[in-house]
């Protein structure tokens, strides 16, 4: 159980977007997507995600290939936050999230409770009636987060359940950054398999079990934190010199820019 | 406090509920009031005794005269209104779905504009080069050709807007203003090709009305228009899930291709009936709408419904206006709403392009 890509490969046109990715997302670990601009963690994501389907290689969820699940199928076990959303209606942030039980038919009740459970979660509970075009960034992509949640609060039939974030920090506090992190790992603890896109190398260390580290759309390494996250590596992928010492709390890596 | 937030979710869905039932009040009241208005005026209790007479409730005591008049012209024409108010607001609700915006207006994107394009081609040619149709399509052949002028166009307009990237609106609406100045052009060179008689029907095109309403039109155009008016609302959830733009539908389990293509394909069945038995009537599918958002908010589980109804009885209150205002002659139905939407339309640019939602 568990996504795998094998040897994945996406032109658009003539252009090569990623080449030969190999990777897995696994129930109960969280894996963070690094890399420079352009270097093809986008194009990797909407892969996994299902909005490309003219990738060479294999791709597989739960063993079977992605493509062989019906979208309401995959929709049960895979909840996909975007970095933006383009929301222009007036929809209350509780109907927003409330879109989230779409795929299930578990009825309005239990629906709701859900719904709210997942605005807790994601603290915005304190918005549940406003208006969701009238919010901040942060808030938005907080409303999101917790409409994703609410797709895969509870175990599927179907099989392990996944959690795709896309920058789920970029538009987030302090303090919301590591909450919406904790939360990731809180959900990898629940047997969710969960990889995020991130661009803050030190919360990927804090936070993740594993690291993949994209450039120009080829993986440069992936494995466990520790043995990726090294000074040569990133200074290697990056263009930037940087030392890397130990968290002075934490058993991980504390990546500072020199 | 989840009740609270629960509570006020449950308050609003009783409020829509009793929105709906005075829409459906109000519309049949002016229904039985628009059978009653005209030249020979009607009571709205003899209206009733015909009305009910004709679905075969009661026995009419109405006089002969009232009752031919109510049943072979006044009757029709208000049910028509009836359609085609509640099938433009219905297909004008699922395009600003689809598109994701507010704006989009089966006339502003040029829906309308090919529908009556191929309707017109049909009256001026249809003796000659296009005989072929009406052996074929009979009774039907305008409806036929009329949708598949708004089909063709919608494809245009959304093939002009969707890239990779999903829809863009600016393009959609340009390229809508585009189609619809060419299909006008195009209607301008029929128009210069028509005969006398031709020229008559061709205005009443262009400016849209009620007027030529029999049972045969009702009979065929409610054929088609039940089609968007059934289909559409059941459409509701997927719109909704569509207003988070068309990945996070597709996330959410969504076949989006498919419900795009059945969205478009009744939009066009419903656009296209209705322009093929009342021309150009403007603004029912953009005004309708969003004063239903106003006050139910953008749920397309109550919007498309609550649209249908509105949209109906904004129809027949204009038809109402159009045959009174300046009696004994008509002013075509097309011109009031124009009168009424134009100014509207404007309204909401400013205020969106104030909020910086444009």
């Amino acid at each position: 159980m568990s996504i795998r890509l094998e040897n994945v490969s996406l032109n658009m046109g003539p252009k090569k977007l990623i080449s030969k990715i190999s990777l897995a997302i696994n129930p109960g670990e969280v894996l963070a997507v690094l890399g420079p601009n352009g270097a093809g963690k986008s194009s990797v994501f909407k892969v996994i995600a299902g909005e490309y389907k003219h990738y060479k290689g294999q791709l597989t969820l739960n063993a079977k290939p992605l493509m062989d699940f019906s979208a309401n199928q995959r929709a049960k076990m895979m909840g996909v936050l975007p970095q933006s959303s383009q929301l222009a209606f007036a929809f209350s942030v509780f109907e927003v999230v409330l879109l989230g039980r779409l795929p299930h038919s578990t009825g309005r009740k239990k629906d709701r409770e859900i719904a709210f459970a997942a605005m807790k979660k994601a603290d915005v509970v304190h918005l549940a009636q406003a208006l969701y075009p009238s919010l901040s960034g942060g808030e938005k992509q907080r409303v999101q987060l917790a409409r994703v949640l609410c797709q895969i609060w509870q175990e599927s039939v179907e099989g392990s359940r996944y959690l795709l974030l896309d920058e789920p920090t970029s538009a987030l506090d302090l303090s919301h950054q590591h909450h919406t992190l904790a939360l990731a790992r809180e959900l990898a603890a629940q047997g969710v398999g969960v990889m995020s896109i991130l661009h803050d190398l030190n919360l990927a260390a804090q936070y993740a079990d594993n690291v993949l580290l994209l450039g120009q759309g080829k993986v440069i390494d992936q494995g466990p934190v520790e043995q990726v996250m090294t000074a040569a590596k990133i200074t290697d992928l990056y263009g930037i010199d940087v030392s890397v010492t130990e968290h002075p709390k934490y058993a991980c890596p504390l990546i500072i820019a020199s | 406090m989840i009740s609270t937030v629960s509570e006020q979710l449950t308050a609003r869905e009783l409020k829509v509920r009793a929105s709906l039932i005075v829409l459906v009040i109000a519309l049949f009241f002016s229904l039985v009031l628009s059978v009653g208005v005209g030249p020979m005026q009607i009571s709205m209790a003899d209206s009733l005794s015909v009305i009910l007479a004709h679905s075969g409730m009661i026995e009419s005591d109405a006089s002969a005269a009232v009752e031919s008049v109510v049943e072979s012209i006044r009757l029709p024409r208000s049910i028509l209104g009836v359609l085609v108010g509640a099938v433009l607001a219905v297909c004008g609700a699922a395009m600003q779905g689809l598109f994701r915006n507010p704006l989009a207006d089966p006339g502003l994107i040029g829906v309308t504009g090919g529908a009556s394009l191929a309707a017109v081609a049909l009256i001026v040619l249809g003796g000659t080069s296009f005989s072929f149709m009406y052996q074929l399509f009979g009774p039907y052949t305008l409806m036929i050709a009329a949708f598949t002028g708004a089909f063709i166009t919608t494809l245009i307009v959304s093939k002009v807007a969707t890239t990779q990237f999903g829809t863009s609106v600016t393009s959609m609406l340009l390229a809508g203003i585009a189609i619809g100045i060419i299909t006008g052009a195009a209607v301008g060179l029929l128009t210069y090709a028509a005969d006398d008689g031709q020229l008559r029907t061709l205005t009443f095109w262009s400016m849209g009305s009620l007027g030529g309403a029999t049972w045969e039109t009702v009979l065929a155009a409610g054929s088609l228009i039940i089609f968007p008016l059934v289909l559409l609302p059941r459409h509701a959830k997927n719109l909704n899930a569509l207003l988070l733009g068309e990945s996070e539908a597709r996330h959410l389990g969504i076949d989006v291709e498919k419900v795009k293509r059945q969205i478009i394909m009744l939009t066009a069945i419903g656009v296209g009936a209705a322009v093929a038995v009342s021309g150009m009537i403007g603004f029912v599918g953009l005004i309708v709408p969003h004063i239903v958002r106003l006050v139910l908010g953008p749920d397309h589980r109550y919007l498309l419904i609550a649209s249908a109804a509105l949209g109906a009885l904004f129809l027949l209150v204009a038809d109402m206006i159009s045959r009174t205002i300046i009696a004994p002659a008509e002013l075509p139905i097309g011109l009031i709403t124009t009168i009424i939407g134009g100014p509207f339309f404007i309204t909401m640019v400013v205020y969106r392009a104030r909020s910086n939602a444009l």
